[in-house]
Parts: C-alpha cells; sequence; structure tokens
C-alpha cells in the first residue's frame, strides 16, 4: 500500500515567478529559479542573514534535497509538476520552518502593522549595508509567533544592482506607510481598506484624507504630498510613440538607467528608510475608549463567578492538549491565557479594534509566543480573496481549530447580529472542534439591555432550545450554571 | 518647542515644493508626452527618493537633468547600454548560475 504525500502548491504564491511555495504533509518548501537561487547563495554569504535568523526575526530555512513523493502508481513525482510548460525551471529547494497560523494585514490590529513596518525598514537597513536590498515592502510578507513578527519572503531578498533606486518605495508607502497614517492620524481604523483593497491605499487616496493641518504631521508632506504629486506628473503611456509604433522601449527602464548614471547611490536609499523608520516610530493610535474596551470594569460578574468560569475553562484546558484554539470574543484575552496553559497555538479574537490593540501591547510586553490577537467579525470573519479567490483565504482554512471558546458572545451574535441560533452552533459544528459555549439566559440583565430597543422577533433566544440544538450537534460533556442562574457554561465535544 | 518645530518643518516643506516645482519644470521641457494616461505610478516615486535622499539626492537630481537637458539641445550624445543594464525578467529557459 503506497502512501501517498501529496505535493500541494500554496495558491498565493505565484507572482514573484522566480520560486513558489508548495507544502508536503506538514513541511514548507519553497523551489527556486536559477536566478533565485544565485541570490540565495548571495544571502547566505552576508552576516546579517544568520544573525537575523538567530534572533528569530526571519522565518528558519535551510536549503535542502528536492523532495519527491510517490503517486499512487508508484511512479515518483518530484517539484518539476510545478514548472508550467517546458523544462523544470526549478533548479533547487529549500525548506521554511511553518508558522503555526497564517494571519494577514487586515486582521492584525495598528500596533502589528507598526512593528512589522519597523521590521521591515530595519531588514532594509541590514540588507543595504551588505549590498543586498529588499525587492519589495509587502505585509503579507511578514507573520507571527506569538507577537513577534518574523519575515518569510527570502525570494525578495536580493543584490543591489548599482545605481537602482529602492523599487519597493512605492509598495511600502501604500500597504504600510498609508495604512498607519489613516489610523495614527485620522483615527480610522486601517483594517477595512486592507480588506478591500490588495494593493493598499494609493498617495493619491491618503492625500485626499489629509488635511491641510495633518500636512505638518510627520511623514505627510514627503511621502504622501509630494508622491501623489510626483506620480501624477510622471504617469506614463504605454502605448508606443505614434513616430516609431513598434518600439517596445518603455520610459521606466530608461528612468532607472538615467539614474544610474547620474550616480544614485545606495546611500539615498539609506537616507530615505531612516526618515521613513523616526516617522513610523512617532505614530501611534490615540483612541482611548470604544464599545468594549471599558467591559472589564463594569462585569456582569460577581467574583465567586469568575472563579467558576476560569475553572470551567482550565478544566477543560487541562483535559487534555490542545494543538489549536480559538477564543472568539476574546475582549482582555483572560481566557485565552487560562487556555494558553495546555494549548500550542490560541488566535485570540475579537471585533473591536482597540481592545484587541491592547491585548497585542499587553502580550509583547510580556513577549509571548503562543497567542495570536487578531480583529475579527464572527458574523463577517475574513474571506478567500485575490486572485481566483484562492491568494488569501480564510480563517477556517488557516487554522483549523480543536476547541472553540464562545463565552458571552452568543447573545450578541442572535440578538445584535441577528445570525439564527440553529445557524451558529451549524457553523460550530462544520469546524469539527469541540466547544466552550456560554449560553445567556433572558433573564440576564445583559440580554434584556439588548432587547430593550429592538422588537423581539428572537423567538429561538431560549434556553430550551438552546440545549436542542447543541444536543444535537455536540456530545455535552459538562454542564455548569453560574451562581446568578442565568449565565449557563457547556463544554460539547463533536460527535463523531 | 513645537511651534518652532512646526515652523522649521513648514520652511523645509515650502523649501522643497519649490524644488520640485522646478524639477516638474524642467521635466515639462523634456518629457512632452508624460502628462497623458496615467498607467505607471512607480516612476514617481522613484523620482521622490532623489528629494528624500537628502543633499546627496539633490546633487543626483540635479545630474539627471543636466544630462537630459544637454540631450535634448543635442551637446550630449544617447550613451549605449552598458553590460549591467537590468534584462526583462528571465524567461523560463534561462540558467545563468555562475560556475
Amino acid at each position: 500500500m503506497s502512501s501517498f504525500n501529496k505535493l500541494r502548491s500554496e495558491p498565493g504564491s505565484f507572482r514573484d515567478r522566480t520560486s513558489r511555495v508548495f507544502y508536503q504533509e506538514d513541511a514548507v518548501f519553497r523551489a527556486l529559479t536559477a536566478p533565485a537561487l544565485a541570490e540565495w547563495q548571495q544571502l547566505t554569504s552576508t552576516n546579517f542573514f544568520p544573525r537575523l535568523l538567530n534572533e528569530g526575526k526571519i522565518v528558519g530555512t535551510e536549503q535542502v534535497g528536492t523532495p519527491s513523493f510517490q503517486s499512487q502508481a508508484g511512479k515518483s513525482v518530484t517539484v518539476e509538476r510545478f514548472s508550467p510548460t517546458g523544462p523544470s525551471p526549478w533548479v533547487a529547494t529549500l525548506k521554511h520552518k511553518k508558522i503555526p497560523v497564517i494571519s494577514y494585514p487586515y486582521e492584525w490590529p495598528f500596533g502589528m502593522l507598526r512593528d512589522a513596518a519597523l521590521l521591515q525598514l530595519s531588514l532594509l537597513q541590514a540588507a543595504l549595508a551588505e549590498d543586498m536590498i529588499l525587492k519589495d515592502a509587502s505585509p503579507f510578507n511578514f507573520q507571527w509567533l506569538g507577537s513577534n513578527p518574523i519575515f518569510i519572503d527570502i525570494p525578495s531578498l536580493t543584490r543591489l544592482k548599482p545605481g537602482e533606486p529602492w523599487v519597493g518605495y512605492r509598495q511600502f508607502c501604500q500597504l504600510f506607510l498609508f495604512p498607519l497614517f489613516l489610523q495614527a492620524y485620522k483615527d480610522v481604523p486601517f483594517q477595512p481598506w486592507l480588506r478591500g483593497s490588495i494593493d493598499g491605499i494609493s498617495a493619491q487616496d491618503c492625500l485626499q484624507l489629509m488635511s491641510v493641518r495633518d500636512l505638518l504631521r510627520p511623514g505627510v508632506f514627503s511621502h504622501v504630498y509630494l508622491q501623489a504629486k510626483a506620480q501624477a506628473r510622471y504617469a506614463e503611456p504605454i502605448q508606443p510613440c505614434q513616430s516609431a509604433p513598434h518600439d517596445k522601449r518603455h520610459l521606466k527602464p530608461n528612468l532607472k538607467k538615467d539614474l544610474r548614471s547620474a550616480g544614485f547611490h545606495a546611500t539615498l536609499i539609506q537616507a530615505n528608510v531612516s526618515r521613513l523608520t523616526k516617522v513610523v516610530h512617532t505614530l501611534s493610535w490615540k483612541r482611548s475608549r470604544s464599545t468594549w474596551s471599558e467591559y472589564t470594569r463594569q462585569l456582569p460578574y460577581t467574583d465567586a463567578e469568575l472563579t467558576q468560569k476560569a475553572d470551567f475553562v482550565r478544566r477543560v484546558t487541562h483535559s487534555r492538549p490542545w494543538s489549536m484554539v480559538w477564543d472568539l470574543g476574546c475582549n482582555t484575552g483572560a481566557f485565552s491565557r487560562i487556555v494558553a496553559e495546555n494549548a500550542t497555538t490560541v488566535v485570540a479574537m475579537d471585533i473591536d479594534a482597540l481592545v484587541v490593540e491592547r491585548f497585542y501591547q499587553a502580550l509583547k510586553a510580556e513577549g509571548d509566543t503562543q497567542i495570536l490577537p487578531l480583529i475579527s467579525n464572527v458574523a463577517d470573519p475574513a474571506p478567500n480573496l485575490g486572485w481566483r479567490g484562492r491568494e488569501r483565504q480564510s480563517l477556517s482554512q488557516r487554522a483549523k481549530p480543536e476547541l472553540i471558546l464562545s463565552l458571552a458572545l452568543i447573545h450578541h451574535l442572535v440578538i445584535s447580529a441577528n445570525i439564527p441560533l440553529h445557524e451558529f452552533i451549524q457553523w460550530l459544528t462544520e469546524l469539527k472542534a469541540a466547544v466552550i459555549i456560554e449560553f445567556i439566559t433572558r433573564d440576564d440583565p445583559m440580554v434584556q439591555k439588548l432587547l430593550r430597543y429592538k422588537e423581539d422577533h428572537y423567538a429561538d433566544y431560549e434556553t430550551a432550545y438552546f440545549e436542542q440544538c447543541i444536543s444535537a450537534a455536540f456530545t455535552v460533556v459538562e454542564r455548569q450554571p453560574l451562581t446568578s442562574g442565568t449565565r449557563i457554561l457547556y463544554y460539547g465535544q463533536p460527535k463523531t | 518647542m513645537v511651534r518652532t518645530a512646526t515652523s522649521a518643518r513648514e520652511v523645509k516643506s515650502r523649501g522643497l515644493s519649490r524644488v520640485l516645482s522646478c524639477v516638474l519644470g524642467g521635466v515639462a521641457l523634456t518629457f512632452p508626452t508624460a502628462a497623458h494616461a496615467y498607467l505607471d505610478p512607480g516612476s514617481g516615486s522613484m523620482l521622490l527618493q532623489l528629494l528624500l535622499g537628502g543633499t546627496a539626492g539633490l546633487a543626483v537630481l540635479i545630474k539627471l537633468y543636466w544630462q537630459r537637458l544637454l540631450l535634448l539641445f543635442g551637446i550630449a550624445r544617447k550613451e549605449d547600454p552598458d553590460e549591467q543594464v537590468p534584462q526583462p525578467p528571465p524567461t523560463m529557459q534561462e540558467t545563468d548560475l555562475p560556475g
């Protein structure tokens, strides 16, 4: 009986033609073309690359032999199957350390995008000092181990061609700087914009958002105003000029050549990167209150009930080791921390951007490596996006949970977000995970508050009906009402 | 003091703005077709790096447009592309692996 280890290509890895990511079982590989291999060899001979690998700022990477797998017919098939046509362009393979959870910048709180930007700029400085550069500047090249950013796009590190400008500058502004400006200067969270626009915010759009007062803020005049004006002025047609219709030369390669012969040098890039670093350092999000930021100051629980709830979660946590846990509606993350006692990775999600930002800053101060705090709306989670709807995946495809915490959440989903109760249970069932659900009864003051200004169409929001749904979908292993009687905890295991 | 810093930044901003205006004026002489269809905004960002590169960048900027002005007036010849000019992205069959 032949074992069938399938090689799967990463659907989002196609824009850079010089390499391709693929997976075999749980391992992550990257096939390299000959030019990419030459860059890799240059990279491994630098000082900064091993140093940053050791510091955990670049994802662990090593060159390996090309993996193969047996097809069902017993024939050995190697990575060559990923060449589009003709002879295989792939000449070498790298193996990357696997990141437990892939996340995207439109799920990150402000602080995470800012810290990824600072890492991008410091990588640039390190590379430039040794005649290399990062050819692009995208937050999608960064992932997280807990609250530590890690650079994952190794082929982005290439030799700096003499006299060439920083080609990634515009992308850095559109995907890092302008979203950060939007939130730091205009107090508008950037996540919806990044989710909606794969290329980020253009200089022209960012300029429209800035007032005259904002032009005086760090970085706005140089990187927003001047860049928007320069881009408008230097926009090029790609049609050949009329006098030479077959002339395929474009203005852009000439500009690069002219810049080089005019003496453009890496020190100019370093000067710009230093300026950007100073600007990003000054950026912070100053919002101090939000819908959910004060929740823990006025908890609807007595101390005794909080202890009961924590004990319940802790019992489930230690009943077996968990590799991946979701905490929906995590707020300050108290229960994420409990479950992290016996889990490899916890994805802590909340709809409130300020709450997630604060949780991230707390985790960062502790140097946590297990909990990934993300902004996510259970009723509208990040969908499949990008080319063919496969470039960016939904969370359930990226981080399959073994346990889901839904504490003090269901009443908001059913009553505020109008999700039918049985559909919420159905959604949980499809994730094939164990669940801890806290059901809030109709007697509870919070539920009554939610219903106060709405017409009560929520006949499905009843304890009996809830218990019927959950028992049909899960084996309820433990049920515990808290002292007040209006909040009931359930631990359910999926029915096989 | 914040007020002074703002004024200094204002002065610097106005200075940069004037430089950019001169540059734009110079470009208008040399690129008569530049103002048409918006398709590739990368050039503006690349040129901006000269201004953001400090005084060294300004020196490059001046040299860049001096060369173009000379070309326009027929004083200088267009240089042949040298061997280090970046080629278009390699095709799949290209193998320039050294050794």
